[in-house]
């Protein structure tokens, strides 16, 4: 067991330094630099040249590759080229904010999948069963960022319910540490909901199919021939054997939360993550640009890393060696 | 025979009349079909004859206009399109009436795809969604023919901008900002989103069954690098890929359906190389490879076919997803970019005026939502009918 985690360790190491290798290519090979914005033709050439000096963009690209590889690695990624102060201090706040979004989501969408995928698969074919199939192909084949819109019409600007948009109110600053609570949790209501709904919907279909699979087996059987209450059969001996894919699904998840986080942030205004990245692509601000992606990366990696020596964990059935 | 178990009834053959050809209702197609018990076929038919005979007569204007010299290159398509079906319904269903009375009365065997494809045909679900599909794929074909305004070309903007839906102004679902006609915008917004799809998707499952049965047919470091690069790929958050590429090389039709496709085929060569690991083993490969069949011609003539229906299935699925996304990517203005109109960019526009116009955002919603539920619908259907471990 501790070799395989060691291994497992071993190979995703180099795969976080081989994505931010590619990270770091991709975007330097594209066309454009930071002083394409200055289209102005009287712009000065010499100012260009002193300005790529300063980024230190004239050196060939071997050389920036390791300069950049050395600072990230070291937790330096440079300073934003829009913004002129370190990408740290842009994004500090911002890679918080994506990851109480995210944790949040992930939480909600698990919980809520798990629970409903295992009362549908006891109730096969009932119409609680259908009503949640159903419910969960149209949640599924959802564009997020109409629903959130949809969600913002509904409660924010009919309604009046809760908060378009944004982390916090404006008279945050002036409330009660209560109300303060209070006002950030109407805050991230929907953004959550929004972002958890598709995963949430693939979880339950997920473990609909795992619970019933498990159903048919001969234990299941046996437990009932033997007079184990129906209720017991399927709360311990079906429920705790399905449950256990669900390790994978948090490790399958993570990428998908993670790009599902840009289109929430930017309907819901939510200043994290996603929304710095599309500011960043915008203002062709490489430094953020990379950083934001080689965190998202390193995120999903370690993600995946963890599902993997997790569900050694819990199943001992698997044997690795 | 009589005690055979309901679910096994679609392994028998049918009873249909096959009596000579005689009758006007042979003329029209499908009717005959129809009337001989070939149900399925006979309504395809007459909706082929029926449909294109519709609107030659109701919208002959527009039909038509391609001979009058100003029309289009996708209205000719659109023309064309109907022709094809018009007269495909005659040749068909002579076809199929001659196939019905010169049967040969020997027994053929039921292939695998038999089973599964009369499997499909039972599920009422399937056929539905089949249709849907159809109907979908001829709307974004027929669009210069039925929509009813220009998608493109703002009036005057000021009397008929932000009209709300109504069956009197002729704004079926409403104006948007620029004084558009929101139904054409959405019907034109079709052709993106379904060629998008459908192209990248197919790029996908080039790249994949590619590498995929690469990997798996050759084994050993071959299968170890390939697999970790796409250990790599499925690491990426596939949207920031997506962003970083298309925010670089700037939102074009042609990268945005190359990055799609080029992101999405990690899903299929993990399928196919299973699929090839267990293929490989079997009797036929072997007895190919004892007779000195090249390589290549295995890969390509022996394992890929017989890995085609998994990949089908999970490329229907596919197809939804890169809908969405490509909607996505409009959506944040780095997909197809105004005045093209597309589903994503539409609800993008209609995003300012939330509240007072309700509609711009809402009716897209709902065309990517049918979309892409019934892509999923029939991706599901499929696998139903053709994974033989769902079958019993």
């Amino acid at each position: 067991m501790f070799s395989y985690i060691l291994r497992r360790i071993g190979v995703t190491i180099p795969l976080i330094f081989l994505g931010l290798t590619l990270t770091f290519f991709i975007i330097r090979l594209a066309p454009g630099d930071p002083t394409t914005k200055y289209i102005n033709p009287d712009f000065d050439p010499e100012v260009k040249a002193l300005m790529l000096k300063k980024f230190g963009l004239d050196k060939p690209l071997h050389v920036q590759y390791w300069r950049w590889i050395t600072q990230f690695v070291q937790g330096d990624f440079g300073v934003s080229f829009d913004r002129s102060q370190p990408v740290v201090d842009v994004i500090k706040y911002a890679v918080g904010n994506t990851m109480i979004l995210a944790a949040l989501a992930l939480l909600v969408s698990l919980l809520t999948g798990v629970i409903l995928g295992i009362l549908s698969a006891i109730k096969q074919y009932s119409r609680f069963d259908n009503a949640m199939t159903i419910s969960s192909l149209f949640f599924y084949s959802m564009p997020s960022f109409w629903l959130g819109l949809m969600l913002i019409l509904i409660f924010a600007l009919l309604l009046h319910w809760l908060p378009a948009g944004g982390m916090v109110s404006i008279n945050y600053d002036y409330l009660s540490s209560a109300g303060q609570f209070w006002d950030r949790v109407v805050h991230i209501i929907l953004p959550v909901f929004v972002l958890g709904i598709a995963s949430a919907a693939s979880t339950m279909r997920y473990m609909r199919g795992s619970m019933l699979e498990i159903i048919r087996q001969d234990f299941i059987r046996t437990a009932r021939a033997k007079g184990v209450s129906e209720r017991w059969v399927m709360l311990k001996h079906a429920t705790r054997n399905a449950i256990l894919p669900v390790v994978t699904l948090f490790g399958l998840s993570i990428p998908f939360l993670v790009s599902g986080s840009v289109i929430t942030e930017i309907v819901f205004a939510w200043p994290g993550m996603g929304r710095a990245t599309i500011n960043a692509i915008f203002a062709r601000d490489y430094p953020v640009v990379i950083a934001t992606t080689a965190i998202a990366f390193t995120m999903v990696m370690i993600g995946n890393l963890v599902a993997d020596i997790l569900y050694a964990v819990v199943d001992p059935r698997v044997k690795y060696d | 025979m009589t005690d055979m178990p309901q679910e096994h009834k679609h392994l028998l053959p049918r009873e249909i009349d096959d009596s000579p050809i005689k009758g006007w209702e042979n003329w029209i197609p499908g009717l005959g079909l129809y009337k001989r018990g070939l149900t399925g076929r006979g309504k395809i038919l007459l909706a082929m004859f029926i449909i294109p005979l519709l609107m030659f007569i109701l919208l002959s204007g527009k039909t038509f206009q391609v001979f009058t010299g100003n029309g289009s290159f996708s209205h000719w398509i659109g023309s064309g399109y109907l022709f094809l079906l018009f007269i495909g319904s005659f040749l068909l269903n002579i076809r199929f009436l001659r196939n019905l009375v010169e049967q040969d009365s020997e027994e053929k065997g039921v292939s695998e795809w038999e089973i599964g494809w009369r499997r499909f045909q039972q599920n009422r679900r399937a056929t539905i969604g089949i249709t849907i599909l159809v109907i979908l794929y001829s709307i974004a074909i027929l669009a210069p023919i039925i929509s009813p305004h220009d998608p493109i070309s703002q009036k005057n903007v000021l009397q008929v901008r932000f009209m709300a839906p109504s069956f009197d102004s002729g704004y079926l679902l409403g104006t948007d900002g620029f004084g558009r006609d929101l139904l054409s915008r959405i019907i034109y917004g079709s052709r993106i989103s379904l060629f998008i799809g459908f192209i990248s998707v197919i790029l996908s499952v080039s790249i994949g069954s590619l590498i995929g049965v690469t990997a798996g047919y050759f084994g050993g470091w071959i299968d170890g690098a390939l697999m970790r690069l796409v250990d790599l790929m499925l690491g990426f958050p596939r949207f920031f890929l997506l962003l970083i590429v298309i925010a670089f090389v700037g939102p074009s039709i042609f990268w945005i359906i190359a990055v799609l496709g080029l992101t999405g085929w990690m899903g299929i060569a993990r399928l196919v190389r299973g699929q090839v690991l267990s293929l490989k083993e079997q009797e036929f490969i072997l007895a190919s490879r004892a007779l000195g069949v090249h390589t290549f011609k295995i890969l390509f003539k022996h394992l890929i076919p017989n890995t085609m229906a998994p990949i089908i299935v999970y490329s229907t699925l596919l197809i939804g997803n890169v809908i969405l996304l490509e909607a996505g990517l409009s959506f944040l203005g780095l997909g197809v970019q105004p005045p093209t109109p597309s589903w994503g960019n539409i609800i993008n526009l209609g995003r300012y005026n939330l509240l007072d116009a309700w509609w711009i955002s809402t009716f897209p919603g709902f065309a990517i939502v049918i979309t892409v539920v019934t892509f999923n619908i029939v991706g599901d259907a499929l696998r139903d009918a053709f994974d033989p471990r769902l079958r019993d």
